[in-house]
């Protein structure tokens, strides 16, 4: 399945354990990557979204609604409030651009602000395109497993030479069912940087999937984004048109 | 009598007295030219760095100096700038919003510092309207309007008359997104700014960061010029600035105490670099006094030496050594004196020409100079000051008396019976 595209960056965790040389020398690690990878190539999706982001300075929740291809073509729209109402991002690739209805202009993001916080949230643009990546610039060593029905696989992944990652260390916890519970994320001095929470897991359309995802700064214990699926449907037809820049604007 | 005769006797060696004084002369004229170079200079970096970029006196958050947050604001901002407004014997007050957003023209995107200025009262701290090099300065209320540096325009690839869109995260989150037309691209006088700077009107960048009333600085320039460190009328102004913005408006949650600074604070880098300039001027001046010095130390004992048998026949008729410590020293200080006619001759047509043509300090091919990211203009013109001349002037005589004290003292000490036997 695709989820909308936060979910999306944990699956593709999944999908980069499976490409792993532990993964491979582990059966039950490989059908359980197998299973995650099926979840990780859903056709599309298309979900209605509720991001609340807190940080010392606002607070302020947004709806948006979301469609996606593959790992490679995301749009998403903004209903909510009204001040931002219609702006749009698409990424395509490695790519992103933000369309402004007030201006009616589509801008590309460039190179230097993908770093930039996207929406005002603790997400980065870059975390919309290395979402498809992760597999391609990491090597995943599995470091815990369930026993007797309890606990969780733990994957822990290191960038692979000249990846252009800003990780130092990737941290993921997945329960006996194969959905994703945590992602610490840790800089190149092995310090926590910050955590993806998956929580309330429960099905939507017929998938085990997590409704809500939180992301925490660890520097900042009080600031956190929030990103809950209001309803999500997978394998939906979608016109390849969605994703051009003509399409945007609409 | 004794000045007449102390004269006299200064052109019985009418050529060595004209050659020491010459020298000195130069060394005058030297120092006066150097002198005025250096005010030249104190004035360029006052002009560039104080009353362009830091003011006189500086009102921002408290934490504005060290974090530079967009969130540092002074609230309250349009109060506060018609309460500086009001304090009389100011030359000039504005207020400044800073923000970076992402610039983009019909092809290209770059980032850009956006200054957020009251167009008019900007005009009267920096010259604006002169640097335009295409279009005009923000005018009226400039509401959707911009001017970009000359370096960002290039990038943007954009000309008076297009229009660029601004999109940034605002202080609530929120994507901030607004279209204005260019409507004047302008060299700034700063490279940094040249290429990232782009100025609009002070409303308009409140609105596309979202911080109502809000700016980070307020800027006063008092009516010194060539403000020094510890100035009397800025530090005079700093109390009357905090006495004015101080009080905050009633219901304000909370308003922080400000941070209200002169611009030594603000920028101790300029601090640093007047008074080094200045230090270097001294130092430059007691070098070449020193030598000057020396010259006519030498000059003085010669004469006294070879005089020997004349000083001798003078304490025999019985001349006192008061009298003729006197004697040595007059000649002395009457060559002083030449030399600081000449030297002010001299120095005076250098002063003149570095006033008039100034000294050019383009480097190589045309380069121009910078200190601290800040373009000055290569031409350093002279700046003449009164009370560095007489210091000059006045510092040769000492000199030349300074020097004679020796050759007078041995001159005192003769013993006519010894110095009548000398041939």
């Amino acid at each position: 399945m695709t989820r909308a595209p936060m979910t999306r960056a944990s699956l593709a965790l999944l999908a980069l354990c499976l490409a792993g040389p532990a993964a491979a020398a582990d059966p039950t690690i490989d059908e359980l990557l197998n299973a995650a990878d099926d979840v990780q190539r859903g056709e599309s999706s298309h979900a209605t979204i509720t991001m609340q982001v807190k940080t010392e300075r606002y607070e302020r929740t947004m709806t948006m609604e979301s469609w996606a291809q593959g790992t490679e073509k995301t749009l998403i729209r903004i209903l909510q409030p009204e001040k931002d109402a219609g702006i749009a991002t698409l990424k395509v690739e490695d790519n992103i651009w933000n369309y402004l209805p007030k201006v009616d202009r589509t801008m590309k993001v460039p190179a230097g602000m993908m770093g930039g916080s996207w929406m005002g949230s603790h997400f980065t643009n870059d975390d919309l395109v290395k979402e498809s990546r992760m597999s391609e610039d990491f090597d995943g060593v599995i470091t815990g497993r369930p026993t007797g029905g309890t606990g969780e696989w733990v994957v822990e992944l290191t960038p692979k030479p000249d990846a252009p990652v800003v990780w130092g260390k990737v941290v993921a916890r997945i329960n006996p069912a194969l959905v994703p519970t945590r992602i610490e994320y840790f800089d190149e001095k092995g310090a926590l940087v910050r955590t993806m929470l998956f929580q309330d897991i429960r099905t939507m359309d017929g998938r085990q999937v997590p409704a809500t995802m939180l992301l925490q700064p660890a520097d900042k214990p009080d600031e956190f984004t929030r990103v809950s699926y209001d309803a999500i449907d997978f394998d939906v037809q979608i016109p390849e048109s969605t994703f051009t820049l003509q399409a945007l604007k609409r | 009598m004794l000045a007449f005769m102390a004269w006299r006797n200064l052109w019985r060696h009418s050529r060595r007295t004209l050659i020491t004084a010459a020298a000195m002369a130069v060394s005058v004229a030297f120092v006066m030219g150097m002198l005025a170079y250096v005010d030249g200079m104190y004035r360029k970096m006052s002009e560039v760095m104080i009353d362009q970029a830091t003011g006189h006196v500086q009102v921002a958050h408290p934490d504005y100096a060290t974090r530079r947050t967009l969130y540092d604001t002074v609230p309250d901002a349009a109060t506060r700038v018609a309460a500086l407004e009001a304090l009389p014997d100011l030359r000039a007050s504005t207020a400044r919003l800073y923000g970076f957003a992402l610039l983009g023209g019909a092809e290209e995107t770059a980032g850009a510092q956006l200054v957020g200025v009251l167009p008019d009262r900007e005009q009267a701290l920096v010259p604006m309207a002169e640097r335009i090099v295409q279009g005009r300065w923000l005018e009226g209320d400039a509401a959707r309007q911009i001017v970009l540096g000359a370096g960002l325009a290039e990038t943007l690839r954009v000309a008076v008359g297009d229009q660029v869109v601004a999109v940034t995260q605002a202080s609530d989150g929120s994507l901030g997104n607004e279209l204005y037309e260019v409507v004047g691209v302008v060299t700034s006088g700063s490279v940094t700014l040249d290429r990232t700077g782009a100025w609009l009107s002070l409303p308009d960048l409140q609105a596309l960061l979202v911080l109502p009333d809000q700016v980070h600085e307020l800027i006063v320039l008092t009516d010194s010029r060539e403000s020094r460190l510890g100035d009397a009328l800025v530090r005079d102004a700093v109390e009357r600035v905090r006495a004015a913005v101080a009080p905050t408006t009633a219901g304000a949650p909370e308003a922080p105490e400000l941070l209200i600074r002169p611009w030594w604070e603000v920028s101790p880098t300029t601090a640093s670099m007047m008074t080094m300039s200045d230090s270097t001027a001294w130092l430059m001046l007691a070098i070449v006094y020193s030598v000057a010095g020396l010259g006519v130390l030498n000059t003085m004992l010669m004469s006294v030496f070879e005089r020997t048998r004349e000083l001798g026949v003078m304490k025999a008729l019985g001349t006192r050594p008061a009298v003729v410590i006197r004697l040595v020293l007059w000649e002395s200080a009457l060559l002083g004196g030449l030399a600081a006619l000449g030297g002010l001759v001299l120095g005076g047509a250098l002063d003149w020409y570095l006033v008039r043509y100034g000294l050019d300090l383009t480097v190589g091919d045309g380069e121009r100079l910078s200190s601290a990211g800040v373009l000055f203009d290569p031409i350093i013109y002279g700046v003449v000051r009164v009370d560095r001349i007489v210091i000059t002037v006045a510092s040769v005589l000492v000199v030349a008396v300074l020097a004679a004290l020796w050759p007078a003292v041995r001159a005192a000490r003769l013993r006519p019976i010894d110095a009548m036997r000398q041939d």
